[in-house]
């Protein structure tokens, strides 16, 4: 049995973390590309004003959106005792891009609407998936859930067809699409004060509960064994990890496989046991995705859309996991 | 089995999943303190329906539980989570867990909500895993380890409990031979250190093999119970199987036949 070495310090992630972050606010095409020295941040003005009201903002939602993608889908995949699960497949996301893009369509002038409805609707995909899969003759659980995801997020996309179809081609169009790409570009402190209000909770309490949810990952009745009030705990952590995904998107739009692939690579880099692999998803969630932001927005003068990199490197690295077998994902 | 003290008692338990449905029709029971009872009987006779009674789980219709003469219902989910641990017919994480951080997951019923298990607990997780015989496999994954090792595993992982009572659905119905021998004897040696444990089969063999007290169980109902000895009959095998079964003791070792 050969095994990969493994991550031993706990540490390790988050202190690789912050350079990455000091890195990602002098990388960028100002001046040009890959960026500028720290000497021109002393010198330029504009520069200083660009970090500060620009990239600054942009790096925290990166790293808040990575972290509440990975953490979230690391706890819905021990919830469901299914490693095949990420917002995404249980119409999580598409239920919070559905919901967003009715608050954009409809409520215009309501910023605050916007999270709420995206939330909503997370919630209400989530419950949709569960139910459906408990209710579908055919497969095992792990293959119904899968399934019960897939109906839902398609009944999502076409209600968010129907949106688009009724949006203004001039105005709203381009945006909601824009948006649905999933981006960070011209995230403000704004946007960045709103997703902290919701992400930084969900992720304290998820953290809490980090070696709580193991045991919610056992059977109802092993766990009501256990001296454990699953339900009420599980109910928790779903709503946290829910609530927090729901931030991201109404803020970012569609950023998938974050949440499937990064608790993958935790689990392997670290241990299975979720005191170690919770956190490690966390972290990991944060450098994956300020290491693919960094690159959507320097790369190119356009932007690349973030949702598109991520889905790109999130499958490609999915595929290469399960094709070395051996991997987290086996049952 | 008035002689010896009983540590669950059961009196005129109804139950039923539905209000038109009724699982066990008025089960009265004694189970003695620190032996091993098997409940025997057939298939859907609602063995495991029972035992998540016992544990408290589900909530009879009709009739009382007591657990050490009192109540089932008067101890707290806390209490009796440190008192009675379950090993269910096939417990699965579809995860690498090691062994050891597997087993620490008994230790639950222990430690509050928020918190992390410390070096007691480690130490009372590596204690379980002894019992078991697991020491060489501590830092294994549960993914790499066969059956009977799992099934091991689980045991070990309720004794981190430090119950005093055991429960067991089928400990041994996807075993090999050699396994079932393991796990009887893991048993037996639980039982000889005070714990008493419970478990369910379908198998009078195994019943046979190793349990000190015997209940038989047909569609929801006791057919007999009492010591091995005087329990396990032919008369009564065949009522409980609804077969010809016959029971003889051949040099100390049970014979069944049907």
């Amino acid at each position: 049995m050969t095994r990969p070495p493994r991550l031993t310090s706990p540490w390790l992630l988050p202190a690789l973390l912050l350079p990455l972050i000091l890195l990602s606010l002098l990388l960028g095409r100002y001046p040009h590309p890959p960026g500028m020295s720290v000497r021109l941040l002393w010198e330029d003005e504009l520069a200083r004003e660009l970090v500060w009201s620009l990239r600054l903002p942009r790096v925290c939602a990166a790293v808040l959106l990575g972290m509440a993608l990975g953490a979230g889908g690391a706890v819905l995949q021990m919830l469901f005792r299914n490693p095949l699960v990420e917002p995404g497949f249980l119409g999580v996301s598409q239920g919070a891009a559905f919901g967003a893009a009715l608050a954009i369509l409809f409520f215009k002038g309501a910023i605050i609407l916007l999270p709420l409805s995206a939330g909503l609707f997370a919630l209400g995909g989530l419950a949709l998936s569960y139910t459906l899969a408990r209710h579908l003759k055919f497969g095992g659980w792990i293959m119904r859930l899968v399934l019960a995801g897939i109906v839902v997020s398609a009944l999502f996309s076409s209600g968010l067809g129907l949106l688009k179809s009724m949006a203004d081609p001039q105005r709203e169009l381009p945006e909601l699409t824009f948006w649905l790409l999933g981006g960070l570009w011209g995230v403000s402190w704004d946007d960045v004060q709103r997703m902290v209000a919701i992400v930084v909770p969900a992720l304290i309490v998820i953290s809490l509960m980090r070696w709580r949810i193991s045991i919610l990952a056992l059977e109802e009745a092993t766990a009501f064994s256990l001296g454990v009030a699953a339900g009420r705990e599980r109910a928790l952590l779903v709503v946290a990890a829910v609530a927090a995904t729901a931030a991201v998107v109404s803020v970012a739009g569609m950023v998938g496989w974050i949440g499937l692939l990064v608790p993958h690579i935790a689990r392997r880099l670290l241990r299975a046991d979720s005191r170690s692999s919770l956190p490690g998803a966390m972290w990991l969630g944060g450098i994956f995705a300020l290491g693919c932001d960094d690159v959507a927005r320097t790369l190119t003068p356009g932007e690349i859309p973030l949702g598109i990199l991520t889905s790109l490197i999130g499958a490609v690295g999915f595929a290469v996991i399960l094709m070395r077998g051996k991997g987290s994902a086996r049952e | 089995m008035t002689a010896t003290p009983s540590i669950l008692r059961l009196e005129r338990v109804v139950f039923g999943y539905t209000e038109d449905e009724t699982v066990l029709r008025g089960i009265s029971l004694s189970i003695p303190t620190g032996a091993l009872t098997a409940i025997l009987g057939p298939n859907g006779g609602g063995k495991t329906t029972l035992l998540h009674l016992l544990l408290g789980w589900l909530r009879p219709r009709t009739g009382t539980l007591q657990l050490q003469d009192r109540p089932l219902d008067a101890f707290s989910h806390r209490e009796r989570s440190r008192l009675i641990g379950l090993v269910p017919q096939s417990e699965h994480i579809p995860f690498e867990f090691t062994l050891l951080d597997y087993v620490l997951l008994g230790r639950a019923p222990h430690l509050g909500p928020l918190e992390m298990p410390g070096a007691s607990d480690l130490a009372a997780a590596r204690q379980a895993i002894q019992r078991v015989g697991l020491n060489e496999l501590i830092s294994r994954p549960l993914t790499h380890m066969s059956g009977g090792e799992r099934q091991l595993a689980t045991i070990a992982r309720a004794l981190a409990q430090q119950p005093a009572v055991l429960l067991l659905d089928e400990p041994t119905s996807h075993l090999d031979l050699a396994n079932r021998r393991r796990v009887r004897n893991v048993l037996r040696q639980l039982v000889s250190d005070g714990i008493t444990v419970i478990c369910t089969t379908h198998d009078p063999a195994l019943a046979a093999g190793m349990a000190d007290a015997i209940v038989l169980m047909r569609a929801g109902e006791v057919v007999a119970a009492g010591p091995t000895e005087t329990t396990l009959t032919s008369e009564k095998l065949s009522a409980t199987y609804g077969l010809p079964v016959a029971a003889r003791r051949v040099d100390n070792e049970w014979l069944i036949t049907s």
